[in-house]
């Protein structure tokens, strides 16, 4: 009888043995060139999947993810939210008087991986897919403003825009912008790119491996070739702990957006290094401002009073963040950010604002949000503050396909908190959701002062003069806009100690430039 | 006992038919579209438009249907809609990552919940018994993201036995997958282990009352001839079912094991496939883990009645 168990459990051994015994082996072979000592190593690096791997439809951290380490930008944006030109395809730019015609000067002897040579005609390929709206990729309407592109020659490349636009070197460096083959037929299977690595194997919901680009056109300070590691091996987990446990237990070494909560833990191991800078992610608390109540200026004004911002950001995350001042612009935008104090809870003014604007018995209302943290510890806290103020909050969670689903529920409800993630700068934050009859005013707000200000600091070439336009566009957020902003929340990113030349700062595009990173 | 082995395959064949034509009738009702999650939330209702034509989605539901399950019957499984890549060889990639993990767990819980059950037996209603009952029962209510990540913590991070992850090579073989099927494997067996004791204790007892055991004994037989010739094969009976109906789970059921530690097996594959809503995989590995389920019960069936010749059915 037994041995009829031994029996069953050998044959399945053996089925499954013989399932995974056939596999390709490697051939290594060795680059001539001189490399630096920082050379060598794959590094580990554990994310959810992928969804698309065509980057002219990524929609999500991971495709981005996967898609700036094979390809590059022809503008790539620094940790100061600069363009930096030793980083970039183009290593020249200028523009007209007006800022309508920007030329750019291709660096020479750029390859794909497959041998052949990256010439102007590739990147007019990229930024014309990119605008097509039969392609129908989210940036048509980023790139709307672009007229023509024309190629003067294999190494020039020119851009003109129907209005000037002070951030187009930051548009073109837009997730979406990787640099791809016009000859490529099929850029969710191809994957040949220009970048520091090359796609090995991608096997999906699973993992995708890369090797290092041995023919990659950036070098370091001493003139050594880069990138600085062998390989790397990007490991598909779907969930947060399994990937904190994977860093801890050494088997990656470097995770993005660590969840607030694995912070504590994570400081106290020696061989795990957190990296922390301020970002512009919030949750929003968003008024729906052309009915009632929100409607009415002193019923949001109300709330925002009831609100204690510091409290929710200790409460929700450990602090591990910045109180907002209820504007979209946090403090990582520089002096662009209206540096005033945060503003004091006032439990009394609230009462009276609520009276005044006809509820002196409070108010009912209710909040939609989704089920994913911190959002119910935010909705939580939140409620318990306004019930102070005699208004009643019932929360409503609902999953994210929800929330963002078909019927479009975040643009529909009367209260609501959405996430908005980081941005290079602030202008789209204005376009996209606070200007009058923008395509996700989810607040439905309408204010023609903002509109005249947000128009204007759209086009205006002069800094100083940008900077006081978005300085009035903050005041009147503050004094009378449709949001609450409890915290801009910091970037987390967790590496092991020994993994050096990370420089993450709010943007995912430095947090995820694995140019210059090597093993110590 | 070929006509009743025929039989059953005639209703396996039905049982697999039925649930593909259910399962790509659920599939329907899920929330949101796939064009729209391949191209994301901000993609332009033109591009969402020509996938959905590429993908042949505009076509009529039962077209879709016949046309699936025809390739399917051929062999051709269909490419994946969100990554384009053909089903198959990702689907059994993922088959025998799952048969290694179920290979690994079964060879632990089995025997040692069959020899817990016979002690607990044998020490019925004594301390022994008491023990294994309660402490494989608090096992089994154990849910596996705690236990796993329990057994991370003490057996991972804090004495470095095994890795913390077991997010395995794909073309790793038995041996170099060993050390990371180690864990998952525990994991597993807290839970299956408590079944098995249990059933052969009430297996064995219930056999241990019989005259020929007594007869056995007191012809003067050594307490283990007794065991092993004479009790457990009769008592080990019901344990045989137990096994098998694990067999499935271990397959397709290991969702948040597989998850804990990034393991690549076949049921973390249909939650992605079922998330992404992407059909033919859906379809694919659906039908595996039904397949799965079917045979290892008519083996269950056949061992049992050539375990005893008393429940042979047919002639």
């Amino acid at each position: 009888m037994l041995k009829k168990f031994v029996v069953l459990l050998v044959v399945l051994l053996i089925a499954s043995l013989v399932l995974v015994s056939c596999g390709p082996t490697a051939t290594e072979e060795e680059p001539e060139e001189a490399l630096s000592e920082k050379h060598g190593g794959v590094l580990g690096f554990a994310y959810y999947a992928p969804t698309n791997m065509d980057p002219a439809f990524a929609s999500t951290v991971a495709d981005e993810h996967v898609a700036r380490q094979y390809s590059d930008h022809l503008v790539f944006i620094d940790e100061e939210n600069e363009p930096d030109v030793n980083r970039s395809v183009a290593e020249d730019w200028e523009s007209n008087e007006d800022g309508t015609v920007w030329s750019f000067a291709l660096r020479q002897g750029i390859m794909f991986h497959d041998g052949k040579e990256m010439t102007s005609r590739d990147v007019k390929f990229t930024y014309d897919r990119l605008r097509d709206p039969d392609v129908g990729t989210a940036t048509v309407g980023l790139y709307s403003n672009i007229v023509d592109i024309t190629t003067p020659d294999d190494y020039s490349i020119v851009f003109e825009l129907a209005d000037p636009n002070p951030d187009f070197l930051k548009d073109l460096a837009d997730y979406h912008a990787l640099i791809m083959d016009a000859d490529n037929t099929d850029f969710a299977t191809n994957f040949n790119g220009t970048g520091p690595f090359i796609v090995e194997q991608y096997i999906p919901e699973d993992r995708i491996t890369f090797t290092r680009n041995p023919n990659y056109w950036m070098t370091d300070d001493d003139g050594y070739a880069l990138p600085y590691l062998d390989g790397m091996e990007f490991i598909f987990l779907s969930d947060s702990s399994a990937q904190v446990e994977a860093l801890r237990g050494g088997q990656v070494h470097y995770l993005i957006y660590l969840s607030a909560e694995f912070v504590p833990m994570l400081e106290e191991d020696p061989n795990i290094e957190i990296y922390q800078k301020p970002s512009n992610t919030a949750w929003v608390i968003r008024m729906r401002s052309d009915r009632e109540p929100a409607s009415d200026v002193r019923v949001r004004q109300a709330i925002k009073a009831a609100t204690d911002r510091s409290a929710i950001l200790e409460g929700a995350i450990g602090g591990l963040g910045i109180a907002g001042r209820d504007t979209p612009f946090g403090p990582s935008y520089g002096d662009i950010y209206l540096d005033v104090p945060e503003p004091v809870r006032d439990v009394d003014e609230a009462k009276r604002l609520l009276e005044e604007a006809g509820y002196p018995d409070g108010l009912d209302i209710i909040i939609h949000t989704q089920e994913q943290s911190p959002l119910p510890a935010i909705a939580t806290i939140w409620k318990e503050q306004l019930a102070e103020a005699g208004i009643n909050v019932e929360i409503q969670l609902v999953p994210s396909e929800v929330y963002y689903g078909a019927e479009n529920m975040w643009l529909e409800v009367d209260f609501g908190i959405t996430d908005w993630g980081s941005r290079p700068y602030p202008q789209p934050y204005l376009d996209l959701a606070y200007v009058t009859g923008a395509q996700w005013n989810e607040t439905h707000w309408s204010d023609p002062e903002l509109d005249t200000l947000a128009a204007a600091a759209a086009m205006e070439l002069d800094r100083d003069e940008r900077i006081k336009l978005y300085h009035e566009i903050q005041e009147i957020f503050i004094e009378r806009g449709p949001i609450i902003v409890p915290f801009f929340i910091n970037n987390l990113w967790g590496a092991s100690a020994d993994l050096k030349g990370l420089n993450p700062t709010s943007g995912l595009g430095t947090a995820l430039d694995l140019r210059t990173v090597y093993f110590e | 006992m070929a006509g009743y082995i025929l039989k059953r395959l005639v209703f396996i064949f039905i049982t697999l038919l039925l649930a593909s034509i259910i399962i790509f009738s659920i599939t329907q009702f899920l929330p949101g579209d796939v064009a729209r999650i391949i191209l994301g939330q901000f993609a332009t209702d033109t591009a969402i438009e020509n996938l959905r034509e590429e993908l042949g989605l505009n076509r009529a539901l039962h077209i879709q249907y016949i046309d699936w399950a025809g390739n399917f019957v051929r062999g051709d499984w269909g490419n994946s809609l969100t990554s384009k890549l053909p089903v198959r060889p990702m689907v059994m990639a993922r088959l025998s990552n799952s048969a290694m993990l179920a290979g690994m767990a079964l060879l632990i819980y089995v025997p040692l919940g069959i020899i817990l059950g016979v002690i607990a037996a044998l020490k019925r209603d004594k301390w022994p018994d008491h023990l294994i009952s309660g402490i494989s029962m608090a096992f089994v209510g154990l849910p596996e993201f705690v236990s796993g990540l329990l057994l991370i913590a003490f057996l991972a991070i804090g004495l470095q036995w095994f890795p913390a992850n077991s997010s395995i090579n794909p073309d790793s073989t038995f041996l170099e997958a060993l050390p990371f099927l180690i864990l998952p494997a525990i994991t597993v067996s807290l839970t299956g282990l408590g079944y098995i004791a249990r059933m052969t204790r009430s297996g064995t007892i219930d056999v241990l009352r019989n005259d020929y055991v007594r007869a056995a004994d007191l012809k003067g037989l050594p307490a283990w001839q007794v065991l092993i010739r004479h009790t457990l094969r009769n008592s080990l009976l019901p344990t045989v079912t137990v096994v098998a109906m694990g067999i499935g789970w271990l397959m397709g059921g290991l969702i948040v094991t597989e998850t804990v530690y990034g393991y690549p097996g076949l049921g973390r594959l249909l939650v992605y496939a079922i998330q992404r809503q992407d059909l033919p995989l859906i379809q694919a590995g659906s039908m595996i883990i039904v397949a799965i389920y079917s045979f290892s019960n008519l083996a269950a069936d056949i061992l049992y009645g050539m375990l005893n010749p008393r429940i042979r059915v047919g002639k």
